[in-house]
């Protein structure tokens, strides 16, 4: 019943129709999506340039940035995007056509895309004005894209469940999640930390995400501690459980909550 | 047709549970009009979403042969920043119907002319409810659930959106819920009453509505 012939044309068309609502209305929508990270490396970049001699790695702070900050904005982005899906669709819900699976599916769906083409225009961008000729691991690239968005997926399926039940988790969530942009490895190397701050580091799934990232832009970049199977457990874990109980009470959360 | 069989549906309210149905078992025959006649907040709208499944039963079951529609009537799923094309296109595309032609039949039927084409916060209440309407009767369902479909537009309009309705439940079924008794009377083939967790089946809708109106009287003694 969840899984037949009509979710994938009724997920297109929440796509279509969250396209043209979101960003039909005016261009400046689309190109928020662009100046965030942009504007995020640039000012990364300015600080950082006068503080340092040299980035970690390479010879570009605003590729050493790019590969933290790109990263890190698609899995928030697209975490915080799921976690709304049926907030968002919530009048579309009493389609009895449409199921809350079709909900986060299309939001996820709108907002991985999104954010690859935001990645690639930028890392593209970046990469031109390189004076040497870089060398890129397409396959590292998709695999820290892939743990990015299977844990946003994830964090985003389970919220969308938690938000609902407990409004309050939602401030609490905001609140414990402003220190990531700090400890998730954007303006450093988990290498290059205490050995004590890498034991408790290592269990940020970000680190993970961003070390990947740049095991694929830098050649010489080893990211021994990278680990992927941690963050896919890290994004099948509330991903089960989120599907599973939304499944259960998500026409509860729409008509009776 | 639609079977209730040993249907329970209670919610919780701030005054306590809210009971809609209490093991109510009864089927609804195809190819007719049911009214669908209850107070305020008896449950008349919940038991619609009930029967087109977006809402859960607490136990029992809803068995539906033939397919159902959503709950007519409700213009809030359209989007303001759509035009009316759009939000009639979208709708066309979850019910896998073709987009082109429902569009079409939606801009003949409502005819909303060049608003058709404008963003739906443009629209007064009455244009909303014609698109809606336009929108549901232009796709094909065995059973059509209809929620308090009333002042869409003038007479003339009004006239022409009954007969199409008219055509369309002639092949079909529906189950109607209305406060309005004059339009229970001549749109409705049978009715029930629904009261205090007890549906009463009527196959005369006088009947039904001598009932409900004797249930409203004791109410408000």
């Amino acid at each position: 019943m969840m899984f037949d012939l009509r979710t994938p044309r009724v997920i297109s068309a929440l796509v279509l129709r969250e396209m043209s609502t979101t960003y039909g209305r005016s261009a400046a929508g689309y190109l928020w999506a662009f100046a965030e990270p942009i504007a995020g490396i640039a000012i990364l970049t300015a600080a950082f340039s006068f503080m340092l001699r040299d980035p970690p790695l390479g010879n570009s702070f605003a590729l050493f940035y790019a590969t933290g900050m790109l990263p890190f904005l698609m899995y928030m982005t697209v975490s915080g995007k799921v976690s709304q899906a049926i907030q968002f669709s919530r009048p579309l819900l009493s389609y009895p056509r449409l199921t809350f699976l079709d909900a986060v599916f299309a939001r996820f769906l709108l907002n991985a895309i999104t954010q690859l083409v935001v990645v690639f225009t930028v890392m593209g961008g970046l990469l031109l004005m390189q004076d040497t000729r870089p060398v890129i691991d397409f396959g590292a690239i998709f695999l820290s894209f892939a743990m990015a968005l299977s844990f946003a997926f994830g964090v985003g399926a389970l919220n969308c469940l938690l938000f609902a039940f407990l409004p309050s988790w939602q401030m609490i969530w905001a609140v414990m999640n402003r220190p990531a942009f700090l400890i998730s490895g954007i303006f450093f190397t988990y290498d290059s930390m205490p050995a004590l701050l890498q034991k408790f580091l290592w269990f940020n799934p970000l680190i993970h995400v961003i070390g990947q990232m740049r095991i694929g832009v830098y050649p010489t970049y080893a990211g021994a501690y990278v680990t992927p199977w941690y963050v896919f457990l890290c994004a099948a874990i509330p991903a089960v459980a989120g599907i599973f109980f939304l499944r259960r009470y998500h026409k509860k959360i729409l008509n009776e909550l | 047709m639609i079977e209730f069989r040993n249907l329970t549906k209670s919610y919780r309210t701030d005054a306590g549970r809210k009971v809609v149905l209490d093991n109510c078992t009864i089927t609804f025959p195809s190819g007719k009009v049911i009214g669908l006649l209850g107070r305020n907040g008896a449950g008349k709208s919940t038991l619609l979403r009930l029967i087109a499944g977006t809402q859960d039963v607490d136990s029992g079951e809803i068995i539906r042969h033939g397919t159902v529609s959503y709950p007519i009537g409700f213009a809030g799923s359209f989007h303001p920043d759509l035009t009316g094309a759009q939000n009639a296109r979208f709708v066309a595309r979850i019910y896998g119907a073709d987009t082109d032609a429902l569009a079409d039949y939606v801009m003949d039927f409502t005819e909303l002319g060049e608003f058709y084409h404008m963003p739906l916060r443009t629209y007064s209440s009455g244009m909303r409810a014609r698109l809606a309407f336009g929108i549901s009767m232009g796709l094909p369902f065995d059973t059509y659930l209809i929620d308090e479909v009333t002042s869409v537009g003038d007479q003339a309009f009004r006239d022409k959106a009954e007969r199409v309705f008219k055509s369309k439940i002639s092949s079909a079924g529906a189950i109607m819920v209305s406060h309005g008794m004059g339009q229970i009377r001549s749109m409705c083939d049978e009715a029930a009453v629904l009261d205090r967790g007890k549906m009463t089946y009527f196959d005369n809708v006088n009947d039904a509505i001598a009932f409900h109106e004797r249930n409203m009287r004791e109410q408000q003694r």
